[in-house]
């Protein structure tokens, strides 16, 4: 047997071998096929099942591919010795070991004539015959049906709209919504650093809240952290800090405007003012100490309410004055001085905390609204039936207009119609002072939740809020009474009213001269300020409010 | 056990003519043999392996005209003997007698040999003599020699015993030891005949014309073809299989079967594995293949190990056959695989 011809044989089980190779491969994988395919369908049903699952498909998918990735390479590199390659041909082809035997006795003696006839033999087969047909690939029904079937029903659940998929958008939404408001409130702590070392504490506190937003996983974790923040912030906020606000700056507005000298210059602060004064109490006039005994007086009554210490000591001062002790002047002066100081950065202080609080809040109600509206899509598809009233009596007027899908009806001054689609229109007409009209805007309803609709009011008339109206009158609830409120709405259906605006009715009412009433208004106001729970910058609106009044009067 | 020593014989047969001589002996023992080619394939084949067969079947299916037509064939002498409860040992290998010498006139024993020395021996209804008279088959079929009167004596080459049982005259019979069981290489059941068969029989024996044999074969091609089965060279796997099948007849052996370990007493002895490759080798080169496959080596199982396996009673309770054993055990060990999933 020439070289030749032996090679015949070795190139033959070599061929033999890649195909066992892929044999190897096709029959493993079709033996994990059905494990690999269950895999990928308990994944992907996770991904139905759990919302945090949002790689199911993608690890899934990563399974299938790195599972016949590693079986062809494996087949790759598995060893298939030429004993295994002989008997896997002599088993597909049906030779009889005729390479077995060709390999056993290859280079043995020739004494037998068998030798010879068993190299010809095999090298007779190996040129006449086909690695494929030696190695036929196998394909098992059962396991391959399995597995398509396994794959179909995992594409299937991949492909069919996932109702995670929406739930894990609003997620994305959220925690998009969740890092603008860290980052606006973020850029408000930067905004407060700026104020100075008193508003340290409130900026610290307020960055703890950003850092605790980012850390938040939910929508609701955000805002419970903002409310706790906010809370914890508030806490800080002394209830007095208003008078206490408004005694400082109205110490400062009235020495700025007036001030206690008259070689002072005006615009001074009042701390120096008081310190001026108390240095020139010596070369005063009995005359001039008694005017200024008297306008500390008038000022310590202004200061009693918000700064007690510093009336005390300007009282003090006013009485020495009044008793030739201008050494005990000055240093009541100089009390009521360090007292405003104290007073205005104890303030400065309050007003950051309640900044921060009130920025934390606004955060998590815009974060409560994002919620609202999430909650309100999704309703108002389909059919519904909305049914609103409105009424408006007394002098206010409203008009609310609403389109939908909805049937709705109004009744009285308002009409209003609700619609389905969520979007509604609410148009209000009113004049007078007392903005406290509704108009409430078609509300959608529906029998599967929609988007409600988004309700706006304007008011065509009327005082905005924190405006002088232009007029030297004012509306009087005590002698003329409130104008009822008209409200006019989509109103509800099978879901909530979603979109509600606040519009302006004309109220009635008697109009009477500002200062007749604006003292009761002011001690009024500073009173339901100290003692009801309204937002620190509302607060701020109102006391300038009145402050303005005061200055105009 | 005894080593096998080759027949004196001038090499003049090759591989490929092997198959055509076996053929021609197969093809003139068809001319008087209807029928039967799986009967006459395993009588041919213990012949080339120069072992022994053992047949059952009912009487008057052709055992005797078989061996007959196949002495005719290979022109080698045939001998015929009725084993009967009386025949003794002596009537088989024969005996010293005293005789007259014609021209010295000195008396002296001289030994008168028994039918054993013949090329072809036909054993009939062996299971009716008695176990001293079977043992007495024993030295011949395990040493091709006999010793008689203190002098061994050589038995032709080759030398063929074909026993034959019948299986339903059960009553004043001595069944045979496995000892003498084992010196059998085949045993083959001998099946009646299809109605074709059976009809073209009766044409051939029940008119005037008689089939006039001739020799294909003389004595010498045959020892050389004899010579020529032990040369085909085995590979080591086939061997290993071979000793598998064995070691699973056993019903203590971890690989045995179910059917193994419920029906069987003792197993196969080596004597077994021999059979089993020296059948495959006959067979093989009656393939025209060089070498002994698996498949030769399974092929040649259940005529190689049916009458090896001892089963109890629980078989025979059960009905169940050693050739049922037989397919069971070559179920549970199959031919080596190629040890590589997806592999033929």
């Amino acid at each position: 047997m020439d070289t030749e011809d032996s090679g015949l044989i070795y190139r033959f089980l070599a061929s033999v071998a890649r195909r066992l190779r892929l044999a190897w491969g096709i029959e493993t994988v079709q033996f994990i096929a059905p494990f690999v395919a269950a895999s990928a369908v308990a994944l992907v049903a996770g991904g139905w099942l759990f919302t945090s699952w949002s790689w199911a498909e993608r690890v899934a998918a990563l399974v299938v591919g790195v599972s016949i990735a590693l079986v062809f390479i494996a087949a790759f590199v598995i060893r298939v010795p030429q004993g295994v390659r002989a008997r896997a041909a002599d088993r597909g082809l049906a030779t009889h070991d005729a390479f077995g035997a060709a390999l056993q006795f290859a280079g043995g003696s020739n004494v037998s004539p068998f030798v010879e006839r068993i190299q010809s033999r095999a090298q007779h087969v190996a040129r006449v015959s086909r690695p494929v047909d030696a190695v036929p690939l196998r394909w098992r029904r059962r396991a391959v049906g399995l597995a398509a079937l396994g794959g179909c029903i995992a594409i299937a659940l991949a492909l069919v709209p996932n109702p995670q998929d929406d739930r894990r958008a609003e997620r994305e939404a959220d925690q998009a919504l969740v890092s603008e408001t860290a980052d606006e409130l973020e850029q408000r702590a930067d905004e407060l650093a700026k104020q100075g070392e008193t508003a340290k504490p409130a900026v610290e506190a307020l960055r703890a809240a950003v850092e605790a937003l980012r850390r938040a996983e939910s929508l609701d974790d955000a805002r419970q952290e903002l409310d706790k923040r906010s809370d914890d912030l508030a806490a800080r906020v002394p209830s007095d800090r208003l008078s206490t606000k408004a005694a400082t700056q109205g110490l400062e507005k009235s020495l700025g405007t007036k001030p206690l000298t008259s070689d002072m210059p005006p615009g001074s602060d009042a701390a120096a003012q008081l310190a001026e004064a108390a240095k020139s109490i010596d070369s005063m006039s009995e005359a001039e100490r008694a005017a200024l005994a008297e306008r500390l007086e008038q000022i310590a009554e202004t200061q009693e309410a918000g700064d007690p210490a510093a009336a005390e000591a300007l009282r003090a001062a006013a009485e020495a004055l009044r008793a030739g002790d201008a050494a005990g002047a000055k240093a009541a002066l100089g009390e009521a001085a360090q007292a405003h100081a104290s007073a205005s950065a104890e303030s400065a202080a309050n007003d950051a905390n309640a900044q921060a609080s009130d920025a934390a809040r606004s955060a998590s109600e815009r974060l409560a609204e994002r919620a609202s509206q999430r909650q309100g899509q999704g309703q108002g598809q389909g059919q519904g039936q909305g049914q609103g009233q409105g009424q408006g009596q007394g002098q206010g007027q409203g008009q609310g207009q609403g389109q939908g899908q909805g049937q709705g009806q109004g009744q009285g001054q308002g009409q209003g119609q609700g619609q389905g689609q969520g979007q509604g229109q609410g148009q209000g007409q009113g004049g007078g002072g007392n903005p406290s009209g509704n108009i409430n805007g078609g509300g959608g309803g529906g029998t599967n939740p929609g988007l409600g609709g988004a309700g706006k009011g304007t008011g065509t008339s009327g005082p905005k809020a924190g405006e002088l109206p232009e007029t030297g009158t004012i509306f009087d609830p005590v002698t003329g009474g409130d104008g009822e409120s008209g409200s006019v709405g989509g109103g509800e259906g099978d879901s909530t009213t979603v979109g509600k605006g606040d519009g302006a009715t004309q109220a009635g009412g008697r109009q009477v001269p500002i200062e007749d009433v604006l003292p009761g208004y002011t001690a009024q106001a500073t009173e339901t300020l100290e003692q009801t729970d309204i937002p620190p910058s509302m607060r701020d609106v109102v006391l300038d409010y009145f402050n303005e009044l005061q200055d105009e009067d | 056990m005894t080593n096998w020593q080759p027949p004196n014989v001038t090499p003049s047969v090759t591989p490929e003519s092997y198959a055509q001589i076996a053929e021609s002996i197969e093809r003139e023992v068809g001319r008087v043999i209807v029928g039967q080619h799986d009967l006459v394939r395993t009588v041919l084949t213990c012949l080339l392996a120069e072992g022994h067969a053992l047949l059952e079947g009912v009487p008057g299916l052709g055992k005797t005209v078989l061996l007959k037509t196949l002495s005719q064939v290979v022109a080698l002498p045939f001998s015929r003997v009725q084993f009967t409860p009386d025949l003794m040992p002596a009537d088989i290998v024969g005996t010293q007698v005293l005789e007259e010498h014609e021209t010295t006139g000195r008396r002296s024993f001289v030994f008168r040999p028994g039918p054993v020395f013949a090329s072809f021996v036909l054993a009939d209804e062996i299971n009716r003599a008695t176990p001293k008279t079977q043992s007495a088959l024993l030295e011949a079929m395990a040493e091709r020699s006999v010793t008689a009167g203190g002098s061994t004596r050589a038995l032709p080459r080759p030398f063929l015993v074909m026993a034959t049982q019948n299986p339903l005259e059960m009553e004043g019979t001595y069944p045979l030891p496995e000892a003498q069981l084992d010196r059998f290489l085949l045993k083959a059941w001998v099946p009646f005949p299809t109605a074709d068969d059976l009809v073209t029989v009766l044409e051939r024996t029940t008119g005037t014309t008689v089939e006039q044999l001739s020799p294909v074969v003389d004595a010498d091609t045959l020892r050389a073809m004899v010579a020529l089965t032990r040369e085909v060279p085995v590979p080591s796997h086939v061997l290993r299989h071979a000793v598998d099948l064995i070691v699973a007849t056993h019903p203590t052996a971890p690989t045995a079967p179910k059917g193994v370990q419920s029906y069987v007493r003792f197993g196969a002895s080596p004597r077994g594995a021999q059979a089993l490759i020296l059948a495959g080798k006959v067979r093989a080169l009656l393939d025209g293949r060089p070498n002994v496959s698996c498949d030769d080596v399974r092929a040649m199982a259940p005529a190689a190990l049916r009458h090896r396996l001892v089963v109890g009673y629980e078989a025979a309770a059960d009905g169940v056959s050693t050739d049922a054993v037989v397919s069971e055990l070559l179920d549970a060990v199959p031919s080596p695989p190629a040890g590589l999933r997806g592999a033929p």
